[in-house]
Parts: C-alpha cells; sequence; structure tokens
C-alpha cells in the first residue's frame, strides 16, 4: 500500500502515512474505537466480579 | 560564512535545541507517574496493591490518544474562555499536518509531548484519593475529563500568552499551581463527594480510622521519584528561544517574561526542601515529610519565576506546615482522601497563586496592554480554578453514582480490588497474612 504522501525529500513537509488524505481521518476514528471499546470490556469484567463475590 | 548564513544556521540551531530540550523534559516527566504509582500501591493495603498500579498505568495510557484526539486543539481554541476560536485551534485537529511527523515542524510533537504529561500528571493526582473503592471505567472516564479536557481548558484560559485570565487580569501561575494543583486537587474533591470512603475508614461517631498502606518505604521512593520528575515539570513551564539577541536563545515564561533555569533550579530546590522541613516540623511523620515536598514545590510554583529563594523557602515552609493541617480538616469533614491531594494539590496550589499574589506585585508584563501581577486577579483566577476544578469532577462523579458505576461494592473491596486483575502482587503466603 502506498501511504507516502510526498514523491521526494526536497521540501517535504508532513511526511506521516496518508497525510492530507482520507486515511488520515480513518485512522483518527480507530483511535477513537480503539480507546471506547476496551472500556466495555472493563465494565464487563467489573460486573463480573461484583456477582461472583456476592 | 555571510552574516545571513550565520543568521540561518543559529536559527536553525536554536529551532532543535527547543526540540531536544522539550523531547527530555517530557521523558523526565515521566518519572512523575513512576512515582504516583509506587506511591499509590505502597499507600494501598496488599489487596488492592495492582488494582492502583493497573489504574496510574491505564490513566497515562488513555491520557496519551485523548489529548492527541481533542486536548491540544482545547489548548489552542479556548482561549476567550468557552467560545471556540476555530482558526487558532485548525492546527491542533488530530488530522492536520502539525499533528504527526512534519519536517516543517519541530516543535508540535514536543509541545504536544509535553502538555500530555501535564495531562497525565492532573489524573495521577486524582488517582492516589479515590485508592481501594473506585471502578476502574469511572476512573478512566474521570481521569480522561480531568487530563484531557478540564485541566487544559484551564491552562488554556491561564496558562496561554492569550488566555483570557492572563490578559484580563495579569493571572501569574508559572509553575501551574492554579491550573494543574488546585484543578486536579478540587477535582478530586468532587469525586470523592460521592465516591465515599473507603470500608472502615470512619467509625460511627463520625471519628476517622488510620488505614495504614503496605509499603510506607514504597511510598516515599515514589515521593522522591516524583519530586525528581518535578525537574521536568517545571523546566517544561519554559519557553526556549525568542527572547534573547537576534531574537534567539533567551527563556522566558509561558506568558513571555524573561526567566532563566537558574531561576527555577533555585527555587524548586528551596521549595521541596522547605516543604519537606515545614512538614517534618509539624508532623514527623515520614509520609508527610516527603508529601511536604509536594506541598512546598506547589505552594511556590506560580511565582517561582521571580521568588527571591529565601522567600522561596519560607513560603514552602508555610506550605509544609499547612498541608498537613488541610489534610486534617478534609477528614474532619467526613471525606476520605486516601493520600491528602486535596490538601496537597488544591489548597497548596490557592496558597501558591495567593502567594504570587502578595509578593509579586510591582513586575511589568510583556505587553503593555496586559495587566501586571495583583493580589485581587491572583484570587479571582484562585476561585475560578477551584469551581473550574470542583464543579465537573462533582457533577460526573455524581451521575455515574447514579447509575451505579463508580463506587465498587463492598463484597469486592472486603476481598480485594485486585479480584479484577488477572495477577497476583506479591506470593500467597504473604497475602493470606497481610490482607487479613
Amino acid at each position: 500500500m502506498n501511504t507516502s504522501p510526498i514523491e521526494s525529500w526536497d521540501a517535504a513537509g508532513a511526511i506521516f502515512s496518508f497525510a492530507g488524505g482520507g486515511g488520515a481521518t480513518l485512522f483518527c476514528v480507530l483511535t477513537v474505537v480503539f480507546c471506547i471499546v476496551p472500556l466495555f470490556f472493563t465494565l464487563k469484567t467489573e460486573n463480573h466480579h461484583e456477582n461472583m463475590t456476592k | 560564512m555571510t552574516p545571513a548564513e550565520l543568521e540561518a544556521a543559529l536559527i536553525w540551531a536554536n529551532k532543535i535545541n527547543l526540540e531536544v530540550y522539550y523531547y527530555w523534559c517530557t521523558a523526565i516527566m515521566v518519572l512523575i507517574h513512576a512515582g504516583f504509582m509506587m506511591y499509590e500501591m505502597g499507600a494501598s493495603r496488599v489487596k488492592h496493591t495492582l488494582a492502583a498500579g493497573t489504574k496510574n498505568v491505564l490513566a497515562f495510557a488513555y491520557m496519551i490518544p485523548t489529548f492527541w484526539l481533542f486536548g491540544w486543539w482545547i489548548y489552542l481554541a479556548m482561549t476567550n474562555g468557552f467560545v471556540p476560536d476555530f482558526e487558532a485551534g485548525a492546527s491542533a485537529l488530530p488530522w492536520s499536518d502539525s499533528m504527526g511527523p512534519n519536517l516543517e515542524d519541530n516543535a508540535t510533537g514536543v509541545f504536544w509531548g509535553a502538555f500530555t504529561l501535564f495531562a497525565c500528571t492532573t489524573a495521577s493526582i486524582m488517582s492516589g484519593a479515590v485508592i481501594e473503592r473506585i471502578r476502574m471505567t469511572a476512573f478512566i472516564i474521570l481521569a480522561v475529563v480531568l487530563g484531557s479536557v478540564v485541566w487544559i481548558l484551564a491552562a488554556s484560559w491561564g496558562w496561554h500568552y492569550a488566555g483570557w485570565m492572563v490578559t484580563e487580569w495579569g493571572y501569574h501561575d508559572f509553575g501551574a499551581s492554579g491550573v494543574v494543583h488546585i484543578i486536579s486537587g478540587f477535582f478530586a474533591l468532587g469525586v470523592l463527594i460521592h465516591l465515599g470512603p473507603r470500608i472502615g475508614k470512619f467509625n460511627a461517631d463520625g471519628t476517622a480510622n488510620v488505614i495504614r498502606g503496605h509499603s510506607l518505604p514504597m511510598t516515599m521512593v515514589g515521593l522522591m521519584l516524583i519530586v525528581t520528575g518535578f525537574f521536568g515539570f517545571l523546566g517544561g513551564c519554559l519557553f526556549y528561544g525568542g527572547g534573547g539577541p537576534a531574537g534567539i536563545g533567551q527563556w522566558t515564561n509561558i506568558y513571555g517574561m524573561p526567566t532563566t533555569l537558574s531561576a527555577i533550579c533555585f527555587n524548586t530546590l528551596m521549595g521541596i526542601a522547605g516543604g519537606m522541613i515545614g512538614a517534618y516540623t509539624k508532623t514527623r511523620d515520614p509520609f508527610w515529610m516527603m508529601s511536604g515536598a509536594l506541598c512546598g514545590v506547589i505552594s511556590v510554583a506560580a511565582g517561582m519565576d521571580l521568588y527571591y529563594p529565601g522567600l522561596a523557602f519560607i513560603l514552602a515552609f508555610a506550605g509544609g506546615v499547612i498541608g498537613p493541617v488541610a489534610a486534617g480538616f478534609v477528614e474532619k469533614m467526613g471525606i476520605d482522601d486516601a493520600v491528602g491531594a486535596v490538601a496537597v494539590h488544591g489548597v497548596c496550589g490557592i496558597l501558591g497563586l495567593l502567594f504570587a499574589g502578595l509578593f509579586l506585585g510591582g513586575y511589568p508584563t510583556f505587553s503593555e496592554d496586559i495587566p501586571a501581577v495583583t493580589f485581587f486577579g491572583q484570587f479571582k483566577g484562585m476561585i475560578v480554578m477551584v469551581l473550574l476544578g470542583f464543579i465537573p469532577g462533582y457533577v460526573l462523579a455524581f451521575a455515574f453514582k447514579k447509575i451505579g458505576i463508580l463506587r465498587a461494592g463492598d463484597n469486592v473491596q472486603e476481598v480485594g480490588m485486585d479480584v479484577e486483575i488477572a495477577a497476583l502482587a506479591y506470593p500467597e503466603e504473604i497475602i493470606s497474612d497481610a490482607a487479613k
């Protein structure tokens, strides 16, 4: 997959993968998702132990 | 080399120096989190040890992506109050060219990193207060709101050269007594009111019992690591470049007023020492002696770029005495703050702002349009910080309490919060004796 935003290092600015393209937005959204989903697993674990120790 | 080439080389060297400086400030600040983790694990009983440590690790981990997603944007966009300046914040949007590797921008990444570590510190301040009974999900969300929203909103208002508290009141908070410590301490207070005390902390008649952590030596070493990390924290409060000859190389504080690293060195060390001796004089307690170092440095942080070192020592001594007294008062109010975070950070943060108001009169600011430091300006700033910290913590904790996700059940607390962690802190034979 070609993710490079540049074709030459001369006068290059943003050099991160997908710079200036839709890929960057996609990975922003995925970052949000991957922050939120583990919270549900944490909540599930907490509830499990709340019930188990009763 | 022509004069023009020489000037270009100096500017380039200045840029790289700035990058190197903040990179290593950020690395040193990580020690604050190593310290808080040791501090809080040591202050926990054996059966809660790993839960306390895990909480610290997750606060650190969650702060980084959330501060990248929206924390840095809040700092740049919210200087006017609650109405965002979208133009000012545009470069901080997570998909902007500045928010990733960029050969034309050596500054954003290291500044973002340093501010992220400040955000992590705010979450760590809150996390110690709530050990042994808060649920992890609620804690993570509270930590994110505190670190990636509330503190950085406070910083945008009072720790940014264009922040409205600076431009209208001459608010001066060099080392973040208000924007980090008051915010975190009073956010923690808001949470503690709804969270309630640890089981067994208070008797039926309202008197308090001492709940000893399982390792005071671990707590003391942790506090010393926090003190070490403060050198990165306070070093990161300086701005490098722009104020010296040819616009290159002089340190300024975050408000653009010239200062030096030496100034910070004098008063960080004098603040630490004054706080330690003050707390030792008041309590003879090794826990408070080390917490006194924090009390001291926080009490002088707002004005440490300008204090005479002897003055800093005396103010820090006062902070070291007042911190434990304030912690006793909080306990008498029926609030179980396991590590004294409200007193150490909240109350000593108040002292820091008011001391600056009392002792920094007359200094010119970086622009004729900016008012000078006054006690009244600092006092108003303190009120804003207290409310800005307390209200979100109180409201959010209230909401979590209502939906039943704030506090672990008594059964889980009795067994130990580590029941939710897939590991043991110590061998079984130690647990069986110590956990009783």
